[in-house]
């Protein structure tokens, strides 16, 4: 009887060294793990004197992969005509990706990505504009490959500061095909103009999963409302290890930012 | 009867003379089969500038100074510049020169992967001088990717135009390369790429074997046997090119014509 347990343990024993060598000699074990951060700049950084500089120190001190822009001038007047984006980029090594919603004060304004690594693909989405719509607003669709060889598609968009119907309308676009590719990972940041409690998206977004938490976004200085949010999709394959509003006084909108895994 | 049929094949005989003469393809077609063009219209031809190391080595390797080049690049008129192999690098420290250099240039960065080196890539860069509405990539192999960027033939940006750019550096990819890039050629875009030149007979009639009527000229060739070479369906045409040599940099001038 006890050699007949010995056997029986040492198999078990055999069996669990097996597994126990698949889980630690598989690399990877099949997930993507990406920080990333959503930031509305207020107009190309007015609150900072239109200087790129705070910004970079930002994103240098958080070390993002990923970074979803709003409110981005380029060569607009008002912002003295500079490219934002590309001077942002060249401050941080990243690649940047700008997407034009509307030209404006001899220049063009709209939204962007700043990836740490290659894009492969970008493409920008115009966003409906019905009756009631204030100002063009676009979705900017980006596909990173990362050094695990795992192609992530990220978003940055901005809807209209307008009603929360012209919002809805929009948000239909974002659950489109041209932004969602059967169970391919997204990862959607931006300035949402809506608080969780409207349908744009407590009914728009249902397909998505919400990273972090409902604190308040906005504005920076004292945060009364969230409207700024991180979605991934789809929602069964994504884990959120951290979430965090960042105040700051660069712009009127807080940053937040995360560290998502995807699992392959 | 017999008369008639005579007459229908000589007939025939001479069409299908005339049809080997007039349609041309990249295989037998060293000038681009430049003979019945049309007068050069420049308010439709596309000005790109092409820098490259002249011994063939990587244009911006990590950490290298890139006064030079600057200079070089400030003093061209072209609206398009293509950077033949940049390096980039992600690994602790994120190396990425190509965006540098785009901000001192007031150009909008765009690169197109090609080869891993270590914590990164090598690969060209577009410098735009708009913003950019789409950007696409088509993979050829682990070490070579075609990268398309929607732009515009002359600066008004009133004619659209696909540029496209690839460097081939594995012989085996060459046959590939033809392939995944017969449908850009078919929807006419245009190549601007970078191979060894002792493989660009093959390539030529890897690409004449599916697409009808390309033109493929070579401009010009670093130390290391690599050629820049520019690659279209008929509706592009090279008109002009030239190239110079300044200290370790050659930046090759091509005006590319849109013909319809």
């Amino acid at each position: 009887m006890m050699r007949k347990n010995g056997l029986l343990m040492k198999r078990v024993v055999c069996a669990c060294l097996f597994c126990a060598f698949f889980l630690v000699a598989i690399p990877g074990g099949a997930a993507t793990r990406i920080k990333v951060l959503d930031f509305n700049i207020r107009k190309s950084g007015e609150l900072a004197g239109y200087q790129v500089k705070p910004f970079a120190d930002l994103i240098l001190e958080e070390k993002p992969d990923l970074v979803a822009l709003q409110e981005v001038d380029y060569r607009m007047s008002r912002s003295g005509n500079k490219d934002f984006l590309t001077e942002l980029a060249a401050n941080t090594g990243m690649f940047p990706v700008f997407a034009k919603a509307i030209e404006t004060d001899g220049g063009e304004y709209g939204v962007a990505v700043l990836s740490k690594y290659p894009v492969a693909n970008s493409k920008i989405v115009p966003l409906s504009a019905p009756d009631g719509t204030k100002e063009r607003r676009v979705a900017l669709v980006c596909d990173v490959e990362f050094p695990d060889g795992e192609m992530v598609r990220f978003v940055s968009t901005h809807l209209d500061n307008s009603t929360d119907e012209v919002r809805t309308e929009m948000v239909r676009d974002l659950n489109s095909s041209n932004v969602i590719s059967g169970n391919n990972p997204v990862l959607l940041c931006g300035d949402f103009n809506a608080t969780p409690q409207e349908d744009a998206v407590a009914a728009g977004m249902t397909r998505w999963k919400l990273v972090g938490d409902v604190a308040n976004t906005f504005p920076a200085s004292r945060p009364t409302s969230k409207i700024d949010y991180i979605f991934a999709y789809p929602s069964s394959r994504w884990n959120v290890f951290s979430y965090r509003v960042g105040g700051n006084t660069i712009s009127d909108h807080c940053y937040i930012i995360s560290e998502v895994e995807w699992e392959r | 009867m017999g008369t008639l049929n005579r007459i229908m094949k000589t007939v025939c005989g001479y069409g299908l003379l005339v049809l080997l003469v007039v349609l041309p393809s990249c295989g037998d077609n060293e000038g681009g089969g430049n003979g019945s063009l049309p007068e050069w219209d420049k308010s439709k031809t596309m000005h790109i500038a092409v820098a490259g190391k002249t011994d063939g080595s990587s244009l911006l390797a990590s950490g290298e100074d890139d006064a030079g080049l600057l200079s070089l690049l400030r003093s061209r008129q072209s609206a398009t510049l293509l950077l033949k192999d940049c390096e980039v690098s992600y690994g602790n420290i994120t190396v990425n020169p190509l965006v540098s250099l785009a901000y001192e240039l007031r150009r909008i960065p765009v690169f197109g992967k090609g080869m891993p080196v270590e914590g990164g890539y090598s690969g060209n860069g577009f410098l735009l001088d708009h913003t950019l509405a789409a950007q696409t990539e088509k993979e050829v192999s682990g070490n070579c990717n075609i990268k398309s960027v929607e732009t515009f033939v002359t600066n008004n940006e009133t004619l659209d135009a696909v540029l496209a750019t690839l460097s081939v550096v594995n012989q085996e990819d060459v046959e590939q390369a033809a392939g995944a890039l017969a449908s850009l050629l078919r929807d006419g875009t245009l190549v601007v790429g970078f191979m060894q030149n002792s493989w660009l007979e093959e390539f030529k009639a890897a690409v004449a074997q599916r697409v009808d009527g390309c033109r493929l000229e070579t401009v010009t060739a670093y130390a290391d046997g690599v050629s820049l070479f520019v690659l279209s369906s008929d509706k592009w045409v090279l008109r002009e090119s030239a190239s110079e040599e300044e200290g370790a940099y050659m930046v090759s001038d091509l005006q590319v014509e849109q013909l319809y």
